[in-house]
């Protein structure tokens, strides 16, 4: 029982609920009986639809009722017609509890249910516009309901939509109500997928601060768009590559991979050549620099790979033409983030918020730590060390220890 | 010292021993649907405060196995149909009461194995819906099965790590929100499969003890209210990757007691709410979990959410960092 208030009723009122309750109950047990003994018997019938939907209506939570409808569906073999009016059904439920998770996922059977009939009987797809029109709807309400959200990615990967207009819909949802974290986690997702698609370019990040900044002035206090802003300023500038290996005696090169790659997207490698860190290269026992520099002639001349799946270890041989394919657009991105000119500006707006907010702004001053130590870390190593005293003992107490933990880790790697 | 006086155990035990009785008729009847889990939530919380005598045993190893069908799966209540939830549930009080050969393990295992995608997910049922939850709950009751090694554990992890995101948390389907619900499952699950390395510690660390607010009660996402059940949520997976210490658990303890209904026993979401069995386990879990009453609750394990010397006994020894 979530959010429900006490309330504190006169016996008279009690008596008069109690009465109802118990009207209720009795067809509630009734109904259910009937139910579950089409369930025992393997009996489908228009009497089992009618009784499960009365029940769903007011308790949409049961399983094993929707269950009973989808075993009548593949039963009588439903038309789409009739599937609309369970569709109609799950609407009324999702009223009754928009956080159902079985009523959601009968929306979602019955869809791909249709969708494969229509296009195994090469009608027209489905109306998935409509689909989205009722997230947008059930957003409205409730902007955070990540059933909804969830649903919404679920239809715009079936009915294949527009991402860029989804990217658009964030954007408006983001500007209504900054305090949306919601949202700017599906925009994280939309622009790392249209980014290795190509299909957004590096104009994106400048714009993505801007938005950061905005949200931040309006309330300096809301995390929604500070996350989102760690993410864009620090989990990009880590390398998607952990590890090479390269084995220059069998002409090998094997790559960890930081998370897992999917092979047949566009992942392309720069022509200037790899811009890595020197600390996560390793080489093996013949680490020759001109051996080295030809392997790497080689992997740039290379072409695309038809390997499939999901790896997180990969391994080259450069000698075989079909394992060849190009990296490019997760290493521009790192240059972009590290555009000194966009990050040291960002870094004085964030300084001019904090003073802003008499020195005192928690996010302000761990925003602030990050950059200066993404920035140059010696030139600000004691600013970093005080900001992250002053939260730990005034400003945000709460989380003492996790200012003093990462004050000592910053200490120990950089010594 | 003044909350140790406030915790009323006694009347919390009696909430929960009487909730089929004295609650309202049709809220219990119409909550028939996940019984199994409400069952595990009362003999946890009951075992957690040393009064499991207060179920009668005989009845619940009976309806254990009335619930069992056919297919290995559990149901929650007589006539619904088998999910992997409710098998979790039955298990784990299965094993909290030490009955486990009393139900059909073989059954149940291939009942699980076949739940597992090509993909490595797993549903929770026959008709297919996925879930990190799902992912959780096959993992947590194979172990139990000594069974963990009759499912693809590789494909199982790439699934639950692709539902990581830029936050260090998890959702429930490859794409999905970071929720601190879903966080507990997939830590839980890495944690039971001994690949905790594989979670950006500092990161969900922070991004998890960024969930207490001011009443020192955690929410599940950010800005949204707190809720007890949450704390359980948040302080697990704290615990689990070892920044528990990351938070303010005084804090933490006095808004959970703040959330016990003093009239009736029992705890709510929020203070003032309606108290019910699921939230007054997840209090009293908190409360063992920061070892607020270690007199009067027994240590919790984080990984299982039941009583650590019950998880010592099945001889289980889940990964914590």
């Amino acid at each position: 029982m979530h959010g429900r208030l006490k309330v504190r009723t006169t016996e008279e009122q009690a008596e008069r609920k109690r009465l109802e309750r118990e009207k209720k109950l009795k067809a509630y047990k009734y109904a259910m009986s009937e139910c579950l003994l089409r369930i025992k018997n393997k009996q489908f019938d228009e009497t089992g639809q009618k009784l499960s939907e009365q029940v769903l209506a007011s308790n949409p939570d049961i399983q094993t009722l929707w269950n009973l409808r989808k075993k009548n569906v593949e039963f009588f073999e439903q038309s789409a017609c009739e599937e609309d009016t369970i569709k109609i059904l799950t609407e009324i439920c999702l009223k009754k509890n928009p956080k159902s998770y079985p009523t959601w996922y009968h929306r979602q059977w019955c869809l791909l249910r249709s969708n494969s009939r229509k296009l195994g009987e090469k009608n027209e797809n489905l109306n998935w516009k409509n689909e989205l029109n009722l997230c947008s709807k059930f957003l409205n309400q409730d902007e955070r309901n990540f059933h909804c959200w969830r649903h919404r990615f679920f239809v715009v990967a079936h009915g294949n939509l527009e991402k860029k207009n989804e990217l658009e819909f964030t954007s408006d949802k983001i500007s209504s109500n900054f305090s949306n974290y919601s949202s700017w986690h599906y925009r994280n997702k939309l622009i790392e997928e249209l980014y290795y698609q190509n299909q957004i370019d590096n104009e994106i990040f400048k714009n993505e601060l801007n938005l950061i900044e905005n949200a931040v002035y309006t309330d300096p206090n809301d995390q929604s768009a500070w996350i989102y802003q760690k993410w864009l300023l620090l989990e990009h500038q880590k390398s998607i590559i952990k590890e090479l290996v390269l084995d220059c005696k069998n002409r090998e090169i094997s790559i960890h991979f930081t998370k897992e790659i999917d092979l047949n997207k566009n992942f392309k490698f720069d022509e200037n050549g790899w811009r890595l860190e020197e600390k996560i290269w390793k080489t093996g026992s013949n680490d020759d620099q001109s051996e080295l520099n030809k392997l790497f002639e080689n992997l740039t001349r290379s072409r695309h790979s038809k390997s499939s799946g999901f790896p997180i270890e990969l391994l080259l041989d450069l000698n075989d033409e079909k394992n060849l394919y190009e990296f490019k657009s997760k290493f521009k991105m790192r240059d972009l983030t590290l555009d000194s000119e966009i990050l040291s500006n960002h870094f004085g707006n964030m300084m001019e918020l904090n003073q802003f907010e008499n020195e005192n702004s928690k996010w302000c001053m761990l925003k602030l730590v990050e950059l200066m130590g993404i920035m140059d870390f010696d030139k600000y190593k004691e600013n970093i060390f005080s900001y992250l005293d002053k939260l730990a003992d005034q400003v945000d107490p709460y989380r003492k220890n996790y200012y003093l933990d990462i004050k000592c880790k910053l200490k120990e790697n950089n010594s | 010292m003044e909350s140790d006086k406030k915790l009323l155990i006694d009347k919390h035990i009696e909430f929960i021993v009487n909730y089929g009785k004295t609650h309202d008729q049709y809220e219990y009847e119409v909550s028939d649907y996940l019984r199994m889990s409400g069952l595990y939530w009362s003999v946890t919380f009951l075992d957690l405060v040393n009064s499991l005598e207060k179920f009668n045993k005989d009845d619940i190893v009976a309806y254990l196995k009335r619930n069992q069908h056919s297919s290995g799966g559990f149901s929650p209540c007589d006539g619904h149909d088998p999910h992997l939830l409710y098998s979790l549930s039955a298990v784990q009080i299965a094993i909290i009461y030490d009955v486990l050969h009393e139900i059909d393990c073989e059954k149940l295992i291939d009942y699980i194995v076949g739940l597992q995608k090509e993909d490595g997910s797993f549903a929770g049922d026959c008709w297919g819906e996925i879930d990190t939850r799902f992912s959780f709950c096959a993992v947590a009751t194979l172990s139990f099965l000594n069974a963990l090694n009759r499912i693809d554990q590789e494909k199982a992890i790439s699934f639950v790590l692709s539902c990581m995101n830029y936050d260090g948390g998890f959702g429930c389907l490859p794409g999905t929100e970071s929720h601190a619900g879903q966080i507990y499952c997939c830590v839980g699950f890495l944690s039971i499969l001994n690949r905790l390395h594989m979670v950006n510690v500092d990161l969900l660390g922070w991004w998890l003890s960024e969930r207490q607010l001011p009443s020192g009660g955690l929410n599940g996402r950010p800005e949204k209210l707190q809720d007890v059940c949450y704390s359980w949520w948040v302080i697990a997976s704290l615990k689990m990757i070892g920044k528990l210490e990351w938070i303010n658990t005084e804090k933490l303890k006095e808004y959970i007691v703040s959330c016990q209904d003093e009239e009736t026993g029992g705890f709510s979401d929020r203070p003032g709410n309606m108290p019910d069995p699921f939230h007054t386990l997840f209090a009293f879990t908190g409360l063992s979990l920061i070892k607020a009453y270690p007199d009067m609750i027994k240590d919790v394990n984080p990984v299982f959410c039941m009583p650590q010397y019950v998880i010592d006994r099945a001889g289980l020894k889940p990964q914590l960092l």
